[in-house]
């Protein structure tokens, strides 16, 4: 239940493990909070629950999830917490004139609006694809689709299996569905075999984090067990098929990620194709209210900044999770402590000195955290020339333009006055369909770089506008807010109501 | 069919009545939109491009979707919406094939 006409102390968009965990600290402090969130039932991508109606036999069982489940269980019997779940946030705006910010969001097609004191952002991150030609085919989807349709349908999306990709996740999910019973047609590493193992080398890795290792060495003998063919120092080249994946193709590549032309390819066939090369940040929304950002190569593109309680730029909206760069559940839980400590100072409900005590262990605890993150964050880096060998000359970019890598050289050869990703996007409309470049920025911005000889930090983000996800004119206009939906659309920035 | 549900029918809501392009189709509360579609091999939105995220970014799962108690037809990102009894889904924002 949540109440349109109440101003809550605390607004959180994002219901993983950084808004639970801000939230049970805020609730503990007796602030109003509402949690906001796309998903129907909370939890975040790593726990996304099985829908009600669904028996929870077996449910993300494991060492790994214990303590996320018990925040979860916790944060769900909390009386006094409003939810708002499917429900899309369009965006966040500072409320003129009055202390705080206003959101707009939908719900199936009702609109809504809430107003916050402060506003936390933690709605996560999401897969970089790859290009290369055949990836935006029927049958081709993330490695983490793959895994939700499995953790939360019970459903094994394909007959054959095939794993592409840079990152160790990949071996994660291979493994969840060989156990449910599926058929894996093989795991493709880009990094030779030397390089997934040298981890092992780190034991001071193994033993502040030996469940995250058992776990992975785990699956990986449970793979080699159930022969599945494992491919190390290996891209996509292509996925080929009718109107479907049925084959894919495989490039050898070098430790930089260089075609191996002299080395023979490999054809496997599959009917599914998960890729996993890196993940992007959702930095979006607090970008959209002004927060500052800055580029991160290594954890997610464009992540937002902020100050040690997780406060961004603008006074009052804090960030948490991924969307500060992308570091694990168990790193957005803890800042989702940090911001919860941050908000419930802003709210004055405690003094500074009091949340820096209770801060403390947190920090701590982060910091060790963040290393472990970052020491994985290199050894999953995708190799430098990698994802421009598999581009090749001609394949889709932006998926929901169709607009290709031979469209986007094209236009920046000819117009010289294209420096940023923003001009790119208004010349080639790559970034302008109804992701709204989420999933083209990073490799157009990167072929942009590559081209002009410019870092991406250089380049700048596409920017990020209201509403944060496409919605139907009838929705907006249902709820009667046509000056609403008028002075967001051309951008005058005058409160909504 | 592509793919195939854990355990088959045990453990899900009960059985519900579901037409995928006007063809009946095996489905059970609480699925989603997008688990039906890749059960019966049938990609969604645009022509040639897959599902890809199933997280609600991409939106290559748009469909429209039609029930007996709603005036109109409404489109819908298929990976956040439960399938519910009654509901006709169509491929593609408009219905579009
Ligand atoms: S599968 Fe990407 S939005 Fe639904």
């Amino acid at each position: 239940m949540t109440n349109e006409a109440t101003t809550y102390d605390a607004a959180i968009v994002g219901a993983g493990p950084a808004g639970l965990a801000a939230a049970r600290e805020l609730s503990s402090r007796g602030a109003r909070v509402v949690i906001l969130d796309e998903q129907a039932r909370p939890g975040g991508q790593i726990m996304r629950q099985r829908p009600a109606e669904f028996a929870e036999d077996g449910w993300l069982s494991g060492g790994l999830y214990r303590k996320l489940k018990a925040l979860l269980r916790e944060v769900e019997s909390l009386r006094e917490l409003d939810w708002s779940m499917s429900t899309t946030v369009l965006g966040v705006a500072d409320a003129d004139g009055d202390e705080g910010f206003v959101l707009t969001a939908v719900r199936a097609d009702e609109s809504l609006t809430f107003r916050a004191k402060t506003v936390l952002c933690c709605n996560g991150c999401y897969e970089r694809p790859a290009v290369f030609p055949g990836a935006v085919k029927p049958g081709v989807m993330g490695a983490g689709a793959v895994q939700t349709l499995l953790k939360s349908q019970k459903i094994v999306a394909g007959d054959a299996i095939f794993f592409a990709g840079a990152h160790p996740f990949q071996l994660l999910v291979a493994a969840q569905i060989a156990q449910a019973g599926g058929r894996i047609a093989g795991v493709a590493f880009a990094q030779s075999r030397l390089r997934v193992l040298s981890i092992l080398k780190e034991p001071w890795l193994l033993v502040s984090h030996w469940r995250v290792f058992a776990t992975a060495f785990g699956n990986l003998v449970r793979l080699r067990r159930a022969g599945v063919p494992l491919y190390f120092g290996y891209a996509m080249k292509e996925a080929i098929g009718a109107n479907r994946v049925e084959t894919v193709i495989l490039q050898p590549v070098d430790s930089g990620g260089r075609a191996r032309t002299r080395a023979p390819t490999k054809r496997v066939d599959a009917d599914l194709l998960a890729m996993s090369y890196a993940f992007e940040a959702s930095s979006e929304l607090a970008r959209q209210v002004g927060a500052q950002s800055r580029w991160s190569e290594l954890s997610g593109g464009w992540v937002a900044t902020h100050s040690q309680l997780m406060e961004s730029s603008v006074p009052g909206l804090f960030v948490a999770g991924e969307v500060t760069g992308v570091a694990g559940a168990d790193a957005s839980l803890v800042e989702g402590c940090l911001a919860g400590l941050g908000m419930a100072v802003a709210l004055g409900s405690i003094d500074a000195e009091e949340a820096a005590r209770c801060a403390a262990p947190h920090r701590r605890r982060l910091r060790n955290l963040l290393r472990f993150a970052q020491y994985l964050a290199r050894l999953a880096a995708v190799p430098a020339q990698l994802f421009e060998t598999m581009a090749g000359a001609s394949a889709v970019v932006c998926r929901c333009e169709g607009v290709t890598r031979a469209d986007i050289a094209e236009a920046l050869a000819g117009n010289a006055q294209i420096s940023t990703a923003n001009s790119l996007k208004l010349f080639t409309r790559a970034g302008m369909g109804l992701c709204q470049g989420r999933l083209c920025y990073a490799n157009a911005a990167a072929q942009m770089a590559a081209q002009r000889g410019a870092r991406v930090e250089t380049l700048g983000p596409f920017q990020a506008q209201w509403p944060a996800r496409p919605v139907s004119i009838a929705s907006l206009i249902a709820a009667g807010d046509e000056d609403c939906v008028a002075s967001r659309t051309t951008k005058i920035r005058k409160p909504c109501r | 069919m592509r793919g195939k549900r854990v355990d088959g029918a045990s453990g899900r809501g009960k059985p519900i009545e579901v037409r995928l392009n006007g063809q009946p189709v095996e489905a059970y509360e609480g699925e989603t939109v997008l688990a039906l579609l890749i059960l019966h091999g049938e990609r969604a939105g645009a022509p040639e491009r897959g599902p890809f995220c199933n997280m609600g970014v991409c939106h290559d799962c748009l469909v429209t979707l039609s029930h007996s108690d709603q005036a109109h037809p409404r489109e819908a990102r298929a990976c956040l919406t439960a399938a519910t009894d009654g509901m006709s889904v169509f491929i593609g924002p408009g219905g579009r094939r």
